[in-house]
């Protein structure tokens, strides 16, 4: 698409007017004919406010540009026409150019918006920000154990994003004396895993692939794509961008992603099949049979002459080829460095008796003769799209790193030696237990051998080996009473299981938990609930301790003394929770009471085996 | 911008639970526990006999064959004392049975697939010896008799995987089920185990039907393998079991709700006293679970010398402050409860 050109007059200066619609930032350019008498105006498309032309009907052909910024209006520009249809093309251009900054804007508000509520979005969507060694040691020290139990403000923000934990906290600690630290000692991979949280950035992905059309009923495509996710696209595919800048704003852009969804350009960039026949879109797959590779960097060694050619014909694309032409000739000088010595060790031309005997490694899969087309076609744009990926991420310094890292033969290197440890394995646990019963055996081994006595299994096989003597299929049960209590007990299992698959299946899908189907008042279930969680908290602590200081001694933790007593007082409030477990169930009456007990009963054996491993570590 | 709607897309998701289901005939493979010690306990605690169970299990058989035409049946015997697992039907060699079932105007093909059946494990059971020295002798080194019911699994599934690899018979749905009268230490833990994974591979339903002690094992190897494990309240009513919850074709499987025990017992068994057990050690080298610390601090399996200080510091007993004071003085005297003695 040609720029719009043509002459207009500005300040009663004759010039011409140029649009860069789709230079980025997009300008219009007025130069004067005679360079020299007045300087040339330029505009940024982004800073126009308010656009004005005069009426179909009066014979003067102006249109007036007001530039500002949000809605002020800060300074004028007017140029006149002599050409109505010029003067309405130029309008048309600005008034699509700021219609679709607006919706733009608007989109990103919304975006900012979601972020601000809770997700966190990288701060540049898309361009994940260089590696900052700085900030990865922020981070690391922030993960420090240490540092994370001190941490209040990390504390305060977890609690306050999970009202679960926020509940358990109050009950424990503020409720019930724990101490914090000892609260979130047990709890320091949380608190980790939020720091990480809170600071990870997302690195590139195949975002193609995150967008999945739901088909809705009447066959109608349903998809959403956010501004990050476009500019992911465009970064990725720039075929797309291309596509995007030749058909927007002749389309709008709703229309553009609606096609481009259901075109056979996104089926085939997705690396799904795409068959000749299936319905695409004629103004969108046009593109697939562009280069490719087309990611506005042509690798050939004739680019100069290549841009050269297009600088003459396309003007506006100037500072855009500046810049691949640079991108282009560094890569080609990689290859073609003169002057440089290359080294005669990996120099292939440097002598020509260097035919290896061996054929060396066998051509990539793309590279070889026979394949099929359709891999290979996938593998090619797997590959591309991981080049662009990394080039996304990675400055020009580690590429050349990498590429010598490439080159570097490594076949003279001494093999590493894997070391294997010999083991030996009996599968001495395979056994079962003798099937003849214990007591039985013994008896059989203990009596006398003289004056043996019949066994039980000697009697009983008389009656087993004329068990099927007579069998008679028509009398497969007696009375229909247990055929009927049976059904009954096999349909109640059936609708148990039906009941708690569903519930299962409730709980994947929502965030929240749901309530158990459980026959209690909400509120008395609710205070089960809660002394429960408050137990198993004082639980988990007293385990930890329990376990952790029989290996430890005064010699070698100096604060024996005070985990001890730290112990002890967990066993009090271990004492406390049983009665607090006592009291919660005293307050249901009848079967309710039944019911709180079966729920309890659990939480109060591991309890008093809690209490009950303490006592004996006393006495022993 | 968000919604973007176009009538070009034709591609709708089908829900899998509305899937017709087709008739594809299916293989029914059924392993039967006949300890005979064990089935003496039953008849007296439960009045259940082994010749209820045999003939409920010929009228199940029957039913699954009378399904489809093209449906295959399959029965082995499991925990014999003199011969272990064996195969009952199809057997390769054909016997004319010459019983008469009790059952006048019987299908002609299931009176000779029946009476085959019952004269298996019939003579089977007569060739068990008379007496308990005829089966084990005085030598007390030699009276080991393993459970075999892992064994008639594996050979079960064998029989299985021997029909779906034919050419003819290779679309056939499968599925196995266990009528288990014996507890889990009849059962060798990693035979079972290797068994359920077999299964899972082969995408083959293990049923369980359990009689007497309930079983971990088999339990773990129902719910592992979309399969029923139900035990047997009423053993009186054992046809409408085996009708019923046992009966569920594994076509069926993924859409119903299975009349299963949901209450797993996941546990493991402990590799050296071969019990199930609740908390336990596992080796760090070939994750063989233990109940105890070797005397040998080595692993039983693997033999992988444990850290000698590890093993200390795991054998310490914990260390506690007495309660009372009174409790205090005393723990002193002993020198066994404080800190500081230990
Ligand atoms: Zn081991």
């Amino acid at each position: 698409m040609s720029p719009i050109t043509g002459s207009a007059i500005y300040k009663k200066k004759a010039g011409m007017i140029t649009v860069l619609e789709e230079e980025s930032p997009p300008r219009l350019i007025w130069k004067c004919i005679d360079a020299g008498v007045a300087p040339p105006v330029e505009i940024l498309l982004d800073t126009v406010v308010t656009l004005q032309a005069s009426k179909k009907t009066s014979p003067k052909m102006l249109l007036k540009i007001g530039i500002g910024s949000g809605s002020e209006v800060k300074s004028e520009v007017v140029f006149a026409f002599n050409s109505r249809i010029f003067m309405d093309n130029v309008k048309t251009v600005l008034q699509q150019t700021i219609a679709r900054r607006k919706s733009a804007a608007a989109a990103d508000a919304s975006l900012a918006a979601s972020a601000s509520s809770g997700r966190s979005t990288p701060s540049a969507a898309g361009s994940p920000a260089p590696v900052d060694g700085r900030q990865d040691e922020v981070l690391a020290d922030m993960l420090d154990s240490k540092k994370l139990l001190k941490n209040l403000t990390l504390q305060q923000k977890l609690l306050r994003e999970s009202p679960a934990l926020m509940k358990t906290f109050a009950e424990a600690v503020i409720k019930s004396g724990l101490d914090p630290e000892e609260f979130w000692s047990t709890r320091v991979h949380l608190l980790r895993s939020f720091a990480i949280q809170n600071n990870q950035k997302r690195g590139p992905y195949n975002v193609l692939s995150t967008i999945k059309p739901v088909a809705s009923s009447e066959n109608q495509v349903n998809v959403s794509v956010t501004r990050e996710k476009i500019h992911e696209i465009f970064q990725q595919y720039p075929i797309v961008r291309k596509a995007y800048d030749d058909n927007v704003p002749k389309m709008s852009e709703g229309e553009f992603w609606s096609r481009f969804f259901s075109s056979k350009l996104f089926r085939k960039l997705r690396g799904e099949k795409v068959n000749l026949y299936d319905r695409g879109d004629i103004t969108l797959d046009k593109y697939l049979f562009y280069d490719p590779d087309y990611d506005g960097e042509e690798e050939d060694t004739d680019i100069d002459k290549l841009l050269e050619e297009k600088k003459e014909e396309d003007g506006s694309r100037k500072r855009r080829n500046s810049e691949q032409l640079t991108a282009a000739k560094k890569k080609i000088r990689l290859f073609t460095q003169d002057g440089k010595q290359v080294s005669k060790f990996i120099d292939i031309k440097a002598n020509k008796e260097d035919n290896p005997e061996t054929l060396g490694n066998g051509p990539d899969i793309t590279m070889k003769e026979d394949q099929n087309d359709e891999l290979v076609g996938v593998m090619r744009s797997m590959n591309r799209l991981s080049r662009r990926m990394m080039q996304n991420i990675k400055d020009d310094a580690d590429m050349d790193r990498e590429f010598e890292e490439e080159l570097e033969l490594r076949d003279l290197d001494d093999a590493n030696t894997v070391e294997y440890n010999q083991l030996e394995y009996t599968q001495r646990s395979n056994l079962s237990s003798n099937i003849l019963p214990a007591d039985v055996l013994e008896k059989f081994n203990s009596q006398s051998q003289l004056n043996p006595t019949p066994t039980v299994y000697d009697e009983y096989m008389k009656t087993y080996k004329l068990q099927l003597r007579e069998v008679d299929l028509s009398a497969v049960y007696a009375n229909k009473k247990p055929l009927l209590d049976t059904y009954k007990e096999i349909l109640n299992i059936t609708k148990k299981n039906a009941k708690s698959q569903a519930w299962t299946i409730k709980l994947d899908t929502s965030v929240e938990k749901q309530d158990v189907d459980v026959d209690l008042p909400r509120d008395r279930l609710e205070a089960l609930r809660l002394t429960h969680s408050t137990s198993v908290e004082f639980l988990r602590h007293f385990w930890l301790h329990f376990n952790s200081i029989s290996t430890s001694s005064p010699s070698t933790n100096p604060n024996f003394r005070a985990e001890l007593l730290q112990l002890k007082k967990l066993y009090t409030s271990i004492t406390k929770c049983v009665d607090r477990v006592q009291s919660s169930l005293a307050q249901l009456d009848g079967a309710d009471r039944d019911l709180g007990r079966l729920l309890m009963d659990p939480l109060s054996a591991s309890l008093a085996q809690a209490l009950t491993s303490y006592e004996a570590a006393i006495v022993g | 911008m968000d919604a973007i709607a176009d009538r070009a897309f034709t591609e709708s998701q089908t829900n899998p639970a509305h899937k017709l289901v087709d008739e594809t005939p299916s293989l029914l493979a059924v392993v039967v526990d006949i300890n005979p010690l064990e089935w003496r306990k039953l008849e007296k605690e439960q009045s259940v006999s082994l010749k209820q169970v045999v003939s409920s299990i010929i009228v199940m058989l029957n039913s699954h064959l009378s399904l489809n035409s093209s449906n295959h049946v399959a029965l082995y015997i499991a925990n014999s004392y003199s011969h272990g697992a064996q195969l009952i039907y199809p057997r390769t060699e054909s016997s004319k049975s010459t019983r008469f079932l009790h059952t006048p105007g019987m299908y002609r093909q299931f009176r000779f697939i029946d009476g085959s059946i019952v004269d298996t494990i019939e003579h089977l059971l007569n060739e068990q010896p008379d007496t308990l020295l005829q089966l084990i002798g005085r030598e007390q080194g030699k009276q080991h008799i393993k459970g075999t019911l892992a064994g008639a699994m594996s050979m079960a599934l064998c029989h299985i995987n021997k029909i779906q690899q034919s050419d003819e018979l290779n679309a056939l749905k499968s599925r196995l089920l266990v009528v288990s009268i014996s507890d889990d230490s009849t059962l060798p833990y990693v035979s079972v185990m290797n068994t359920i994974f077999a299964s899972q591979k082969m995408k083959i339903s293990v049923d369980v039907c359990k009689l007497g002690p309930s079983s971990t094992f088999l339990q773990q190897a129902a719910d592992a393998t979309n399969g029923v494990y139900i035990y047997i309240t009423q053993p009186e009513g054992l046809i409408q079991y085996l009708t019923t919850a046992l009966f569920i074709d594994p076509m069926l499987r993924p859409i119903i709700v299975l009349p299963t025990d949901e209450s797993i017992d996941f546990r493991a068994s402990c590799f050296i006293t071969n019990k199930v057990i609740d908390v336990g050690y596992v080796c760090s080298v070939c994750l063989c679970i233990l109940s105890v610390i070797p005397e040998d601090e080595k692993c039983p399996t693997c033999h992988s010398k444990f850290d000698h200080n590890l093993i200390t510091k795991l054998k310490r007993k914990p260390k506690v402050l007495p309660l009372k004071k009174k409790d205090k003085e005393l723990g002193d005297k002993n020198g066994t409860a404080t800190p500081e003695s230990a």
